[in-house]
């Protein structure tokens, strides 16, 4: 599990590279975000559209990120898939996140 | 013509690992093939639920196995899961999801949402939990 860190404007953008965010890599993911968003500015966009897999614990592991972000950073969400939505949904986890349709939705918003 | 194969029987060593791994060739079982795209996301998450329970909880990361066996009722939708872990305690299925920023305790929700029955029982030192995941729209 690798994440591609993107700055774009104000908004850094993380995107992991694999398909599956789920028990097997999440206590992985939860490190990589903690020093993705240390270098971070205050807005910082996970983009989701490559994720066709979330479980529980790849949902604790996204929430779980916020611990890590300094006071003035937001963490935001993007490119749900509709396997990734729904869990977000259930959980009502979709509440606690302002969720973007895509990483283009999350960076016009900036503006 | 195609096979007839109603589904297969799976054993694994409770690791993350291997639930990831049968998860993955679930993908492609003729059974759940069958199923709308809806349906076939549930199965998979309340799968993956339900043995990383096992792992976690069960056999608290320590060594052992978990079968998975097509359960009765609808192919692709119904699964027995059996291992041989120490009893579920009472009071861990719950159906309330957690409240607030939560990072844990989704699990159970979680499985008991996207299904219509779930019967745990405890069989020759063996848990055997049964489920049948809901019917898309």
């Amino acid at each position: 599990m690798e994440l591609c860190v993107e700055r774009q404007g104000e908004v850094t953008v993380v995107r992991p590279d694999q398909p599956r965010l789920d028990a097997m890599v999440a206590v992985l993911f939860k490190d990589r975000m903690k020093a993705a968003v240390e270098g971070a500015g205050a807005r910082v966009v996970l983009d989701l559209s490559g994720v066709g897999f979330l479980d529980s614990s790849g949902l604790g592991a996204v929430v779980a990120v916020q611990r890590f972000m300094r006071a003035e950073q937001r963490l935001e969400l993007a490119g749900l898939t509709p396997a990734v939505a729904r869990v977000f949904r259930l959980t009502r986890m979709e509440q606690i996140f302002t969720i973007h349709a895509g990483v283009g939705d999350a960076l016009r918003a900036a503006v | 013509m195609p096979c007839a194969r109603r589904s297969e029987r799976h054993v694994i060593a409770a690791d993350p690992a291997a639930v990831r791994g049968l998860l993955q060739r679930l993908e492609s079982d003729p059974a759940l093939a069958r199923l709308t795209a809806e349906e076939r996301d549930c199965t998979l998450l309340v799968l993956a639920e339900a043995l990383n329970n096992v792992v976690e909880h069960g056999y608290a990361g320590g060594a052992g196995w978990i079968g998975l066996l097509p359960g009765r009722g609808p192919a692709g939708r119904a699964w027995r899961i059996v291992d041989a872990a120490g009893p579920v305690p009472r009071g861990a299925v719950r159906a309330a999801m957690p409240a607030g920023a939560a990072e844990g305790g989704f699990g159970w929700p979680l499985i008991l949402a996207l299904t219509e029955r779930v019967r745990m029982r405890r069989q020759r030192g063996m848990n055997v939990l049964s489920l049948c995941v809901r019917a898309g729209d």
